[in-house]
């Protein structure tokens, strides 16, 4: 039976993400080198849209820590480098935050 | 006003700026120009089932249409061209029952000359809110 996205709590380097709209996790990119299973140039990506600003300081761009995603049917847990940091204003909007996270061996 | 129910609409005479018009349909809306939906969607993965969806009002306030969200369209069968922007009293009457009598403006109007059929009109008033 499908799980509704609802109840969901993703966190990375200790903290939660905040009022999360979207969450997108690609586990893979490439396939893995020689006989290793687990070393690749491309292990995944995980994209977070948010409505707050994200927990995320660009102090921490580069920094590799623990990321968690659990409800709402989904679980994922590992370790990820922060990639980018995006924030947008918007006339007559609120404004918007993204997080792009590579997931890392 | 009230009406004995059924009425089939006959019997309803629309005059515009002292002008009978011969009406094959009326339509009279009304909607409240202020009230709105729109808002800012601002839910979240974080929130539990059956929760209420969350929501903001847009920080901007609409610029003033001047809507005023009540309008009169009306068939006619004529040649007369209703012109646009034109300000009048539009009255209707249903078996000698004033449904309405109100200053209104002409917002839209066609008029249609085909072959084998009579030339028939059509108009849009935006009527003042009462």
């Amino acid at each position: 039976m499908a799980d509704y996205s609802a109840g969901v709590t993703a966190t990375w380097n200790g903290v939660n993400f905040g009022e999360v709209t979207e969450i997108s996790v690609t586990h893979g990119g490439a396939l893995p080198l020689a006989r290793a299973s687990t070393w690749a140039l491309d292990i995944g990506t995980i994209e977070m849209k948010c409505l707050t600003t994200a927990n995320i300081s660009t102090a921490n761009y580069g920094k590799r820590a623990q990321v968690t995603i659990t409800g709402g049917g989904l679980a994922y847990s590992g370790k990820a480098v922060l990639e980018k940091f995006t924030m947008a204003g918007v006339v007559n909007d609120v404004s918007r935050y993204a997080v792009t996270l590579k997931v890392q061996g | 006003m009230a009406f004995e129910t059924p009425h089939d609409g006959s019997g309803t005479v629309l005059t515009w700026k002292s002008t009978t018009y011969t009406v094959t349909n009326v339509v009279v809306s009304m909607t409240d120009p202020t009230a709105t939906a729109d808002k800012i969607s601002v839910s979240h993965l974080g929130q539990t089932v059956g929760e209420t969806a969350k929501t903001l009002d847009y920080p901007l306030a609409g610029a003033a249409s001047g809507d005023t969200g009540q309008t009169v369209q009306f068939d006619y069968i004529g040649k007369t061209l209703i012109t646009d922007k034109d300000t009048g009293t539009i009255s209707i009457t249903i078996g000698g029952t004033s449904l309405l009598s109100r200053v209104g403006t002409v917002n839209s109007s066609t008029l249609t000359l085909a072959t084998q059929d009579a030339i028939r009109g059509q108009a849009t008033i935006r009527i003042a809110r009462s």
